[in-house]
Order: structure tokens, then sequence, then C-alpha cells
């Protein structure tokens, strides 16, 4: 396998779906700025259109308005910015803390356990290939799936956690594979990048929700009756101008909030599943041992990989294989599938069945 | 609206700079780009030289497990004095041909005569692995089990040590040698680097074994 031209594929598709992602968030910025001039157009044009004097001011009477694009980019750039930090501060846990959490129990240095003996020898080996220290090691007692992840926001803060199926059923070669897999993680800040991704798409996601309030002032309006008198007339006609105004910008918040949103998501598992591809690549790169990573995967495909914790889909990214069964499996997938994941590695690849692991003391 | 197109008035701007100033934009950017380069180097061949360092660790801790082993597997194997002993002295002739190579790692010969020592070292190894296989009670013993991880591993340390080492190397080695930072490596100071080689095939086979 060509580890390095199979790394710099990955790192380029990356390149390219994070510029994707920037036009999706400046293509809810553009969504949001046409919400607002027709929201604005509409309202002025009520008064305009019963002849009460009031002209279109020049200011709406073209849809391309560079003062109203500046004010509505710089407004969405403020609450996706402020939306985000806020989600960013929530979510950026330390390795430690998500490893806590998914019921980790950390291995110590003087186990007299032979097997986490063995994967304490297997990470410091896989330390010594990748250049970087040695991170805090956990067994996911209660997981009897065959899986492993990495958590962390820098390289001095990582961990790594291997499900107890994991420990009992992989060779010791897998099982490297595995944790040279989990160590490109580090190495190459996915979970930070993933982080990054999610606090922004959260922000895109608060426009949404501001279009979601917008609309519930207006029906809190409408259900009051308070649009005006019933007879035509400036009161009445002002009236229909907030509904217009409220209804319009609310509902084209939610729109481009929301597709912004999906497609945003879309392209976030898009480049989960290139760091995936990263990750294979570099872990052959450590261990030089295609086969190993290869039957390691094989491996996942007899058995299960799923997780019965239910912080899994949270941190669903950080995986070996994929966690949890999703609807829209493929579109929304943060891992390739299995064979093609196999076939990037070893591109005849046998499937053969696994060999079962041989009892150890 | 504006009363001019935004083309137009960058083009004016760009008309009224002084071709001096032009001149000592790009001359500033190629100084910027010099550093980048350069810090770049330095940061690679830093990896390379500690990666080097990280092979003379890994060697030594071998080297100190071993006559463990030996001390181990002599209670069972009473009648393979021989084979035990090539491995204790393969053992020796490394330690010294590992501590003149941590002296001179630059000497060609030497660092030649130390990959020899590991090889014959490795060779006894193997035999005396052959030799465990027929003896199952030493072999299912706790304590060879876990001295024999402990074996598989710090081989395992010195191949993957001696792999972080050539694969930084190959980093530097590249980035030196691509456009543009060729035309200032050579005279920034950056010298290609060796690759650490494994000739010997038996070498090869003795790393990466499982019990």
């Amino acid at each position: 396998m060509n580890f390095f031209a199979a790394q710099t594929r990955a790192r380029n598709r990356t390149g390219r779906l994070l510029i994707l992602f920037a036009l999706a968030v400046l293509g809810t910025a553009t969504g949001v700025y046409f919400a607002l001039m027709l929201a604005l157009r509409e309202a002025i044009r009520i008064p305009v259109d019963t002849a009460r004097h009031v002209d279109m001011p020049p200011a709406l009477a073209q849809w391309w308005n560079p003062e109203m694009a500046l004010y509505s980019f710089l407004g969405v750039g403020l609450l996706v910015a402020i939306a985000s930090i806020y989600k960013w501060s929530t979510l950026g846990a330390g390795g430690p803390a998500v490893a806590k959490m998914m019921g980790g129990r950390l291995v110590t240095p003087n186990t007299t356990e032979y097997r986490e003996r063995q994967l304490l020898n297997i990470v410091e080996e896989m330390s010594i290939a990748s250049g970087i220290p040695s991170p805090q090691i956990y067994v996911l007692d209660e997981e009897l799936s065959i899986n492993a992840f990495a958590a962390g926001l820098s390289v001095q803060d990582a961990v790594v956690a291997v499900s107890a199926g994991a420990l009992r059923e992989f060779p010791r070669d897998e099982l490297q594979a595995v944790v040279g897999h989990e160590f490109s993680h580090i190495l190459n800040g996915d979970m930070r990048r993933n982080l990054k991704l999610t606090a922004v798409l959260f922000g895109i996601l608060a426009l949404a929700i501001l279009g979601q309030f917008l609309l519930r002032v207006l029906l809190r309006i409408l259900a009051s009756g308070q649009t005006g008198g019933s007879r035509r007339d400036n009161k009445k006609d002002n009236g229909l101008a907030v509904i217009s105004l409220l209804g319009l910008l609310g509902l084209g918040l939610v729109v481009a909030g929301s597709v912004g949103f999906f497609f945003g998501r879309l392209i976030q598992a898009a480049v989960s599943r290139q760091r995936e591809y990263l990750a294979d690549a570099s872990s052959v790169q450590f261990t030089r041992n295609p086969r190993a990573m290869a039957d390691a995967l094989n491996r996942i495909r007899a058995r299960s990989s799923l997780i019965r914790s239910p912080h899994a889909s949270e941190i669903s990214h950080f995986f070996f294989a994929q966690s949890f069964d999703s609807l829209f499996a493929s579109l929304f997938a943060t891992h390739p599938p299995l064979p093609a994941r196999i076939q990037a590695i070893i591109p005849g690849y046998d499937f053969p069945k696994p060999a079962p692991t041989r009892a150890k003391p | 609206m504006l009363s001019t197109s935004p083309l137009a008035t960058l083009k004016s701007f760009l008309v009224a700079i002084p071709p001096s100033v032009i001149a000592l934009g790009v001359a500033a950017i190629v100084v910027l780009y010099g550093v980048v380069i350069y810090n770049r180097l330095v940061g690679l061949r830093n990896q390379f030289k500690n990666a080097y360092a990280q092979i003379d660790v890994q060697l030594k801790r071998r080297y100190d497990l071993i006559p463990n082993l030996v001390e181990t597997a002599k209670a069972y194997l009473k009648h393979e004095r021989e084979t035990l002993e090539s491995v204790i002295k393969a053992r020796n002739a490394a330690v010294i041909a590992a501590q003149a190579t941590a002296s001179n790692p630059a000497d060609a010969s030497v660092v030649r005569n130390l990959l020899n020592a590991e090889s014959n070292l490795a060779g006894a190894l193997s035999r005396m692995r052959v030799t465990v296989e027929s003896y199952p009670d030493l072999k299912a013993s706790q304590n060879m089990t876990q001295l024999s991880e402990e074996l598989t591993s710090t081989e395992n340390k010195v191949s993957f040590a001696r792999q972080a080492y050539n694969d930084s190397v190959q980093s530097y080695n590249t980035a030196r040698e691509t456009f543009p930072a060729v035309l200032l490596s050579g005279i920034l100071g950056f010298r290609p680097a060796e690759l650490f080689q494994v000739t010997n095939a038996v070498e090869k086979e003795a790393v990466k074994v499982q019990f």
C-alpha cells in the first residue's frame, strides 16, 4: 500500500471539503441577506400598495444593497461566532473526561494483567513509530463489541480507549494496527478539527432557532388579534407590515439556517470519512503491516462494533468503526464502509474468516 | 450605489504605487518565505536527530532484557547450553558495537559493525526461540511468556525507532530537495541526511515475532 500517497489524497480532499464548508456558511449568510431584503421590501410594500403616500425607499428599490449586505453578513457572523464559542466551551472536555464519560478504566503501568501489559507495550511501540508521547490508555469494560476511540484536544491531553471486546479478540498485530489508527487521529488533530466544525454548525443552527423564535412571536401577535382596527387605516397597515416582516424574516432564517445546517452536517461527515482513510493509511505507515490493518477491519465485519453507552453518538466521529446505526447511514456516516476501507489498504483482499485468538495466560 | 466600479478604483490605486515600493514588497515576501522554509527545515532536522537518539535507547533496553531471558530459560534448557551461550556472546558483542556507534554515529564503518552485531544477535535469538518451542513446560511458564512479550516489544521498539528515524529523514530530505526550498537549503546549511539501512534479511525476520 502506498500509504504516503493515500495520506496526501486524504489531506487534499479534507482541504477541499473545508473550503466547501466555508462556502456553505457564506451561502447561509447570503440566504439570510435575501430573506432580510425580501422581508423589508414586502413590509414596505403594504403601505405603498394602499397609496398611503409612502414610496419604496431607494435603499430597497433593488435587490442589491451593499450596506444591507454588510449589516446582514456582520449580523450573521456575530451570531454564529457567539453561538460557536458557547458550544465550544461546553464541548471541549479533555480526553480523560471523555474516557470516563464512556465508562473507561485507566490502565496503570504496574498492571499485572497480561493483555493490559501487552496493550501498554503496543502503545509505547506506536508512540515511538509516530513520534508523539504515549497517551493515557483506558479500557471500556462494559463494551463487548470490538471498537476503540481516541479523544482529547491536544497531544498532551489525548487518551486512547479500547473496548473489552477488542482487548479480548484482537491478536497482537491487529490490536497494534488499531492503536496506530488512533495515534493518527491524535497526531493529525482530528478530534479538534471535528469539534470546531460542530461548534460552527451550532452557530448556523442558532440562525434557524432565531427564525423559529420570530415565528413564535408572530403567532402570539396573530393570536392576540393585535393587527389593528377593523377599518383600513394606518394602524392596520403597520400591523400587516410587522406580520410580513416577522413572518418572512423568521421563515427565511429557518430555511437558510436549516439548509445550511443540513449541508454543513453532510460536509462534516465527509471530512470525518476522509480522516478515517488518513488514519488507516497512517496506521500502515507506523506498523508497516497492511495485512494486520486489513485483518482488524475484517474481524469487525464479522463481529459488531456498536457501542452500548448512550454517549456513543456524541463522540461517534472518534471511534475506530461505526459506533451506532443511523437512518441515512451512507450520507451521514462518520466512517467509510468496511469493505471500502479494506480495499484501500489491500486492493485484492480475500476476506477470510477471522482466526480465533489464541488464549493467553 | 457607488459612483465608480470597484475594479476601476482598485486599478487606479495600483497604478499610483511607485515601483520602488513594489520592489521592496516583493523582496519582503521572498525573505518571509525564506524564513518559513528555514524554520520548517530546522523542525524536520531536529525531528530526525531526536529519532536517532531513540534507536540507541531501545537498543540498550533490549540488551538489558536478554540476560533475564537466558536466566529464565537456563533451568529448563539444561541440555541447550550452546544455544544460550551464543545468545549471551552475541548480546555482549552488540553492546560494545552500540557504544561505539553512540559516540561516533557519523562513521559508516562503525554503524555497519553495529548492524552486523545486531543481525548476529537476532540470529542467535531466533535459534533460541526455535529451541524453546520444543519445551512446552518452558513455553507455558508465566515468567517465560511475560519475558518473551517484553522481548518482543523491545525488538519491535528497536525496529520502530529505526523506522521512525528513516521516515523523519525522508521527510527532511524531501522538504530539503523540493522546489523552492532547494534553492535556499544549500545556502542555509541544510545537508542531506543518511537513512539507517537494514541490509540483513535475518535481522528483519527477528522482529515482530509473536510467541
